[in-house]
């Protein structure tokens, strides 16, 4: 849990920083120093046309978690209300919201996410969209669930009984009950989407070059296996590293909270 | 089932159909024999463009159940064809997978269960946070890098054979693997604290007898949904994981078709796929009632 925030909280401010402190412009080219090996002035190297991987790494940090936060809101906001209206509304609502569910669900999720991008092209911007539209059934299945648990409890009825306004009840009584598990989802689900994002852009479905971003770094360096190790292992350790740091921090989360295998 | 089936009937229509870019119009940018405003209408209708989408959608169904995805924009050919072709690779490659994963799954679980909350199953927790954060294309071009440039024990890339599977199986059952381990430790410990295991050693039997017979058997359940939802997860890891390794299989069709904005071929694959996952899961439902009922099993 600790290990977790904190490393969130530093690629968080290493994001935020990035474009501050690194070294070098990251898309200037400098075809004297192409490929270079890690040294004292190129902390990390210098890829194909000679720009500098360490700025690169630190500029697209912002890229790469901006994205994924962008992806799990959009996801969240269709999401999280489409699971209150199902399990709070009317029959008919629920049964409507729930086979639209079932059917999206269907679909393998990294499939939908790539059939979704593929109709507005290839951009940062339908790749995100695409994602968001694949993953918000998961949530809309997940938030009826807690919120049909909740809304059977005792004191959740004893408020309904007295005459509590819907929006009330909603803020006090059954929110505070699923916000831990949505918490520890959310946070492993970020992870997720950033593998899943990377992996698009590595594929060449997201943002294009030259953008310095992570995914498409790597798909930049597997042409230099094995002349230029360092070029790979560089974008490939960051994405790892800030997986895991999510990932962990939603382990952490789960222990605190004492939530039960979600996500 | 059947309401599943026609929304992701309507789902995969609506996609491809609302996509941006006149069909007519990218069949005859593909050919090159210069196209005039009249040949477009005139394919336009050929192709029952002009036609409102509920007849459209109704047209398009009907040649699906018949086995006619259509033809691809890209090289003409019929789009279902080429994904029998590409099938097999796809099926050898999710088969692999299942074994590694299920082995290291197991043994992983049973392990991590059986020293629950000590130094064993402290490392696998972390190993299993540590194997789903590892993004598949990367672990990919690390093993390529490894085994087959370094130590050149498996082909670069593409090769025949059964060996050219081995590096993207363990590539695509890392993370699948961790998974499933979590969740069979988890139903392992749930077993241990039932009543009747209690029984069963106080009946006198031996820890392997009591925990062979009563406890890994019932815990296998859970996994047998678990692999019915885990094959969607497969499928979409297939498209990442053919396309570092050059596999000509389906995911490499619709990573390849996707970039080639071959809506046809993505129809058609993005389909394939989603039955192949329904199918999965249904099937998982169904052994998974068949030993529930089979009174000899439990």
């Amino acid at each position: 849990m600790i290990a977790g925030g904190c490393l969130t909280l530093l690629i968080f401010i290493l994001a935020l920083a990035g474009p501050g402190i690194a070294p070098r412009d990251p898309l200037s080219l400098d075809l004297e120093h192409r490929l270079q090996k890690p040294d004292a002035e190129y902390l990390l190297g210098t890829d194909h046309l000679g720009r500098c991987v360490l700025s690169r790494i630190l500029c697209g940090a912002g890229t790469s978690l901006l994205s994924a936060a962008a992806a799990v809101s959009y996801a969240l906001l269709i999401g999280i209300p489409a699971g209150f209206v199902a399990g709070l509304g009317n029959r008919v609502a629920d049964a409507v919201l729930t086979r639209i569910c079932d059917a999206v669900l269907a679909f393998p999720f990294l499939i939908l996410a790539l059939a979704l991008t593929a109709v507005t092209g290839p951009s940062l911007k339908s790749l995100i969209l695409g994602v968001g539209m694949a993953a918000w059934a998961w949530w809309a299945r997940f938030v009826r669930g807690m919120v049909l648990t909740a809304k059977e409890k005792d004191f959740v009825r004893q408020g309904f009984a007295m005459g509590l306004s819907q929006i009330r009840l909603i803020r006090r009584y059954i929110l505070p009950q699923i916000l831990p598990p949505l918490l520890v989802s959310i946070s492993l689900s970020a992870g997720r989407m950033m593998v899943v994002i990377s992996s698009l852009s590595y594929l060449g479905f997201g943002i294009q070059p030259p953008a310095p971003e992570w995914g498409i770094m790597l798909r930049e360096s597997r042409l230099y296996l094995t002349s230029a190790l360092w070029l790979m292992m560089a974008p490939g350790i960051a994405v790892s590293i800030s997986v895991l740091a999510f990932n962990l921090l939603g382990e952490g989360l789960k222990d605190w909270f004492g939530v039960r295998g979600s996500g | 089932m059947s309401l599943v089936l026609f929304g992701i009937s309507v789902i995969t229509f609506l996609t491809m159909t609302l996509a941006p870019g006149d069909p007519a119009e990218i069949i005859m940018a593909g050919q090159h024999e210069g196209a005039s405003a009249e040949k477009i209408a005139a394919l336009r209708k050929e192709l029952g463009l002009n036609h409102p989408l509920p007849i459209r959608y109704l047209v398009w169904l009907k040649n699906v159940l018949c086995g006619d995805l259509g033809h691809s924009f890209r090289t003409g050919d019929p789009v279902a064809a080429e994904i029998l072709v590409r099938l097999p690779t796809t099926l050898t490659l999710a088969f692999f997978t299942f074994l590694f994963a299920a082995s290291v799954s197991a043994a992983g679980g049973i392990v991590s269960a059986l020293f629950q909350n000590r130094a064993p199953d402290k490392c696998h927790r972390l190993w299993t946070v540590l194997a789903v954060s590892i993004p598949d294309y990367w672990l990919g071009l690390m093993l390529m890098l490894v085994f087959s440039l370094k130590l050149q024990w498996f082909p670069v890339a593409g090769g025949s054979g059964l060996r050219a599977f081995i590096l993207p199986a363990l590539t695509l059952g890392l993370s699948v693997s961790a998974a499933e381990g979590r969740v069979f430790r988890a139903s392992i410990i749930e077993i241990l604290s039932q009543d009747y295991v209690r029984f069963a050693y106080s009946k006198g039997l031996t820890r392997t007898a009591v925990f062979i017979r009563h406890v890994l058997k019932p815990a296998m359940l859970p996994m047998i949904s678990m692999w019915g939802m885990l094959l969607g997860h497969l499928l979409g890891g297939a498209v990442v994981v053919e396309s570092v390794f050059s596999l000509p299989g389906l995911g490499k069709l619709t990573a390849d078709a996707v970039l080639n904005r071959d809506m046809p071929m993505i129809q058609g694959t993005v389909l394939t796929m989603t039955l192949m996952f329904v199918i999965a899961g249904q099937t998982a439902d169904m052994i998974y009632d068949l030993l529930i009922r089979h009174k000899d099993f439990l």
